[in-house]
C-alpha cells in the first residue's frame, strides 16, 4: 500500500466509472424525492438515501486502498464462509414473502454471489490447456451447483439462476471450450423444461 | 472511452460478453424510449384523468317576485349538523361487544357444554342494530341538547338510512340558526364524527302564502346523468309555477375541475364551465292583496275551506289567487314532515294541495242568475213586469219543492236579483228563455271551459249542452236555472264578472308577467298582458240592468223591498264600510246533494269595484259557509279594504298596463 508506484499513478483512476456512479446517485435521490414528496411519513427518505451514499463512498474509497491481488488469497475463505451462511439460513433464517432467505435481516445469497465470483475468478485463472480438461470443468460445475442448489431450495429461483449465468459467463471469458459450455447450456435447458412441466 | 477500451484489447470472448451486455442495455433504452416518448401522450392522459375530478356546481335558482318585487321564493344557505357514520365504526363495535356479552349472560342456554357460544339466527343482527341505534341516539341527544334543541332519534329513519345509504352523512339537526352554528363549531367540530354541512335551499319566506300558486321544488339526485364524480343535489320544480317555469328558473349548472393528490385531498380547484344563475320571474300577484285574501278566507269559517280570485278586469291579470287550506311549501323542499302534517296533507276533505281557485269545480249557485237573467232579457223578458212568487218552486205535484230564501211576494227583475229569488229565475228561465238559451249564454261566457291560465292544474268544470240535460243525466232544468248541478271554477267566474265590468271583453287570465336575468339584467316577457280570449256580445241595456242590479245587492237598504243580499256585510251602522268605493256583486249558495261530495254547500260572492270605473274583480268561494252573504261577502269586504290601501299607496289606480 505504501508502494510509491501505486500512489503516483492517480491518472489510472477510472473517472468514467466514478461519473456513472455519481450520476446514478443523483438520479436515485431525485426519484426517491419525487415519489415520496406528498407522503408526510416518507418525506425524509431521500435524506436517508444520502446518508447511505456517504457510508458507501467511504467504503469505496477504503476499498481503493486495498491491493486486489491479495483478495485472491482470501477468495476460498469467502466462498466457503458464504456456503456456511447459506446452510445457516436453513437453521436460523426467517421467512418472508414465501421464502426462507433472511438471517438477521441479511440475505446470505447476496454475499454468496460475491464470494462465488471471487473464488471462480481465482480458480479459472489458469492456462488454456488446463481449462480444456474435463476435470476442471466438472470442478467448476461443482462449485456452481453447490450455492445454486442451496439457494434454489430456499426457495429463490431468481437468485439461483444468477449463479448459473455468472458461472457460464466467467467460463466463457476464461476460455473453457465451447462444446463444454454448449453441453452445460443444453443440460440447463433440459432441466428447466422438465421443471416447468 | 471506457466501454470501448475493451475492444482494443484482444480477447474475443470478452468482446462477445460486452456485446451481449450492450445489447441488453440497448433493449432497456429502447423500452425507456417506448414508454417515455411513444406512449407519453397516453400515459399523460391516464395520469390526468386519475388526478382530476369533475364536480358539478348547481346554478342558483331564480327568485319568484310579486308585482312590486316582494320576494315569494328565493335561495338561501342551509346549515345542518350531520354525523359521519363511517367514523363511528369503533364505537359501534365496542357497544356491540358489550351488548353481546350482556345477552349471553342473560341467556345461559346460548352456551353449550363445550363452552362454545351459539347465538340464534338474527340475534347478532338485532344486537348490532341496537348498538348502532344506541350510539347514534346518544350523539343525537347530546348534540341537539347542546344546540338547545333536544331531539330524540327516529330509530326507523336511522336504520333505513344506514341500510340504504351509509356513505351519506346522517342528518341530526337540520337548519341551524347562526347561534347554533357557533355552538356546533365550538363544541363539536374537529373532535368527533360530527360535521357542519352547507347546502343551498329553496325558501318560501312567507310560508303558506300563495303556496298553491307557487307550488314547490323537490331535491333531485342523479340529475347529472352519472357524468360527475360527486353528485351535488339541486332542486327541480315539482308543482305549481315552480314546475311550469322550471326551465326559466333553474339556470345552467357549471363544472369545476378539482386537482387531487394521491390521497384524494383537494390541491387545486378551478372553474371549467361557470354556472349560469336562473332567471327571476315576476308575477302579477300583489303580495298585500294575496295576504289579505288568505287571512280573510281563513277567518270566514272555522276550518276555512275556500278560494279567492282577485283579477284586474282591464287585462285579466290575477292580483291574488288564494286557496284554503294551504300548506307550507318549505316542508316539501327537504321532505321533513311530521306525521300530523302528512295526515293533514292527505286528508280528502281538506286537500291542501288542491288549488281550489282553478283546480276545483263548484256549482255557481245563485251567481249563475246573471247568466239566466241575461238569457231571459235576450228572450224578451220585461224586467219591470211583476211576478207573484209563492216562495217555492214545484214543477209538478209529486216533485220536491225548491225552496226560496227570498220568500213570497211580488218581484220585478231587479228585486228578484238582489233578493236572489229562486222561484222568479226558475219560472222566468224556463218560461221565457228555455234551458238551451241559458246554456248558450253560459257558453258565450266560456263557463265550463279552461281559461288557459296554466297548462297544468286547471280543470274545466261541467256546463253541458242542452241535449245532455234531463233526469237520465241526473240534471234537471230548474236546478240549472239557479246554478245547481253545473260546475265552474272560481277563476272562470272571475272571468265572467270581468266581462260585465269591462263591458264585454274576456281576457286570458295571466299570473306571470316577465323574467329578468340576474347577471345581464335582461328582461323577457313570459306572458303577454291583456290577451283577448273572446268578445262577449251583450246588449248595453241588458248589461246596464245587470250592473245596477248587482249594485243593489250591496247597496239596497232594508226597506219594504230589501235589503240586498250583501247589504248587511257592506254597511256598518247604516254607513258604507268602503266609503265611496262602490261594489257591485252577487251572492250565491249552492246545495250539493251528491253522496260522494266532501261538502254540503258552496257559497259565493262574485263582485267588482269601483262601480264607476271597475279595476278589480273579487270572487270569493267558501265551502260549507252559512250563506253567500254571511260567509263570503265579509271576505270580499276585507279584500276591498286592502285594495283601498293599495290604491292609496299609488298602485293600481292608473291603468297598470298600456294595453287597449
Amino acid at each position: 500500500m505504501s508502494d510509491p508506484e501505486l500512489i503516483g499513478r492517480r491518472s489510472d483512476y477510472d473517472w468514467p466509472l466514478a461519473a456513472a456512479v455519481l450520476g446514478l446517485m443523483i438520479l436515485g435521490t431525485a426519484f426517491i424525492f419525487s415519489a415520496t414528496e406528498s407522503q408526510a411519513a416518507l418525506r425524509t427518505a431521500y435524506l436517508h438515501q444520502m446518508l447511505w451514499y456517504g457510508l458507501g463512498v467511504g467504503a469505496a474509497v477504503a476499498a481503493c486502498y486495498f491491493e486486489y491481488g491479495s483478495v485472491a488469497r482470501w477468495s476460498a475463505v469467502f466462498y466457503w464462509a458464504s456456503i456456511v451462511l447459506l446452510l445457516a439460513v436453513y437453521a436460523l433464517g426467517t421467512a418472508h414473502h414465501g421464502g426462507k432467505r433472511w438471517i438477521f435481516g441479511l440475505q446470505p445469497s447476496e454475499f454468496a454471489k460475491i464470494g462465488f465470483i471471487l473464488w471462480l475468478a481465482n480458480y479459472l485463472s489458469r492456462p488454456q490447456e488446463e481449462l480444456r480438461r474435463g476435470k476442471v470443468f466438472l470442478a467448476v460445475l461443482g462449485y456452481t451447483l453447490l450455492p445454486f442448489i442451496l439457494v434454489l431450495k430456499e426457495p429463490d429461483v431468481g437468485s439461483a439462476l444468477v449463479f448459473l449465468a455468472i458461472s457460464l459467463a466467467m467460463m466463457f471469458v476464461a476460455g473453457v471450450p465451447n462444446r463444454m459450455l454448449a453441453g452445460l447450456v443444453g443440460g440447463v435447458g433440459c432441466w428447466s423444461s422438465w421443471g416447468w412441466r | 472511452m471506457f466501454v470501448f477500451d475493451i475492444f482494443k484489447e484482444d480477447g474475443r470472448r470478452l468482446q462477445v460478453i460486452t456485446g451481449v451486455v450492450a445489447a441488453g442495455m440497448l433493449t432497456l433504452l429502447g423500452g425507456l424510449w417506448f414508454v417515455q416518448i411513444v406512449c407519453a401522450k397516453q400515459f399523460e392522459r391516464t395520469s390526468r384523468d386519475n388526478a382530476i375530478r369533475h364536480v358539478r356546481t348547481p346554478a342558483l335558482r331564480g327568485r319568484i317576485l310579486d308585482c312590486s318585487t316582494n320576494v315569494l321564493a328565493e335561495e338561501r344557505p342551509l346549515y345542518n349538523a350531520v354525523l359521519y357514520l363511517e367514523d363511528l365504526q369503533p364505537q359501534f363495535g365496542e357497544k356491540y361487544a358489550r351488548l353481546r356479552k350482556e345477552y349471553i349472560r342473560a341467556h345461559p342456554e346460548t352456551v353449550n357444554a363445550k363452552g362454545k357460544i351459539k347465538l340464534t339466527n338474527g340475534v347478532p343482527q338485532l344486537l348490532r342494530e341496537e348498538a348502532e341505534c344506541a350510539v347514534v341516539s346518544n350523539f343525537t341527544y347530546c348534540v341537539s341538547s347542546s344546540l338547545k334543541e333536544p331531539r330524540l332519534l327516529n330509530t326507523n329513519a336511522f336504520l333505513r338510512h344506514h341500510r340504504e345509504e351509509p356513505y351519506v352523512p346522517f342528518l341530526i339537526v337540520p337548519d341551524l340558526a347562526p347561534a347554533q352554528v357557533a355552538i356546533l363549531a365550538e363544541q363539536w367540530l374537529g373532535q368527533s364524527a360530527i360535521d357542519l354541512e352547507t347546502e343551498p335551499v329553496r325558501v318560501y319566506p312567507n310560508h303558506a302564502l300563495a303556496a298553491n300558486l307557487l307550488g314547490y321544488v323537490q331535491r333531485r339526485y342523479g340529475s347529472d346523468g352519472g357524468k360527475f364524480s360527486f353528485d351535488m343535489p339541486d332542486y327541480k320544480g315539482a308543482s305549481g309555477l315552480e314546475l311550469v317555469y322550471d326551465e326559466t328558473l333553474e339556470g345552467q349548472s357549471g363544472t369545476n375541475e378539482v386537482l387531487i393528490n394521491n390521497l384524494n385531498y383537494r390541491q387545486h380547484e378551478e372553474v371549467e364551465i361557470p354556472n349560469e344563475p336562473g332567471n327571476d320571474i315576476y308575477l302579477t300577484i300583489d303580495m298585500a292583496l294575496q295576504k289579505a285574501a288568505e287571512q280573510a278566507l281563513a277567518a270566514a269559517q272555522p276550518d276555512g275551506r275556500g278560494a279567492v280570485v282577485v283579477m284586474d278586469p282591464r287585462n285579466g291579470d290575477i292580483l291574488a289567487m288564494a286557496s284554503a287550506p294551504s300548506f307550507d311549501p318549505n316542508l316539501f323542499v327537504l321532505g321533513h314532515f311530521t306525521p300530523e302534517e302528512s295526515a293533514r296533507l292527505g286528508d280528502p276533505k281538506y286537500t291542501p294541495q288542491i288549488n281550489r281557485a282553478m283546480s276545483g269545480a263548484y256549482p255557481p249557485g245563485s251567481t249563475f242568475k246573471i247568466i239566466t237573467g241575461i238569457a231571459c232579457l235576450e228572450s224578451g223578458l220585461d224586467p219591470d213586469a211583476l211576478f207573484d212568487s209563492p216562495g217555492y218552486y214545484r214543477p209538478n205535484k209529486t216533485a220536491r219543492a225548491i225552496g226560496d230564501t227570498a220568500g213570497q211576494g211580488k218581484f220585478d227583475f231587479k228585486r228578484a236579483f238582489y233578493r236572489s229569488s229562486n222561484t222568479y229565475f226558475i219560472q222566468m228561465g224556463l218560461d221565457k228563455a228555455g234551458l238551451a238559451k241559458i246554456l248558450e249564454v253560459a257558453k258565450r261566457f266560456h263557463l265550463g271551459e279552461k281559461t288557459g291560465l296554466s297548462r297544468r292544474q286547471e280543470v274545466a268544470g261541467n256546463v253541458p249542452g242542452p241535449e245532455k240535460v234531463g233526469p237520465s243525466f241526473g240534471m234537471s232544468a230548474p236546478d240549472i236555472c239557479i246554478g245547481q248541478e253545473i260546475t265552474a271554477t272560481p277563476l272562470q267566474l272571475a272571468g265572467m264578472i270581468s266581462v260585465l265590468a269591462n263591458g264585454g271583453t274576456l281576457y286570458v287570465p295571466r299570473v306571470v308577467s316577465h323574467s329578468r336575468s340576474p347577471s345581464t339584467g335582461e328582461i323577457q316577457e313570459l306572458v303577454a298582458p291583456g290577451r283577448v280570449r273572446d268578445h262577449v256580445q251583450i246588449e248595453p241595456g241588458h248589461l246596464d240592468l245587470i250592473r245596477t242590479s248587482m249594485l243593489e245587492d250591496t247597496e239596497h237598504a232594508p226597506d219594504d223591498k230589501g235589503p240586498g243580499s250583501a247589504y248587511a256585510e257592506f254597511h256598518a251602522n247604516g254607513a258604507p264600510i268602503l266609503g265611496n268605493f262602490r261594489v257591485a256583486g252577487k251572492t250565491g249558495t249552492a246545495e250539493v246533494k251528491s253522496a260522494g261530495s266532501q261538502f254540503k254547500k258552496i257559497t259565493w260572492f262574485d263582485s267588482y269595484g269601483p262601480y264607476e270605473d271597475p279595476r278589480y274583480v273579487v270572487v270569493v268561494m267558501v265551502e260549507d259557509g252559512a250563506s253567500g252573504g254571511k260567509a263570503c261577502a265579509p271576505v270580499a269586504v276585507k279584500i276591498y279594504q286592502a285594495i283601498l290601501k293599495r290604491e292609496q299607496s299609488g298602485l293600481g289606480r292608473p291603468p297598470t298596463l298600456a294595453h287597449n
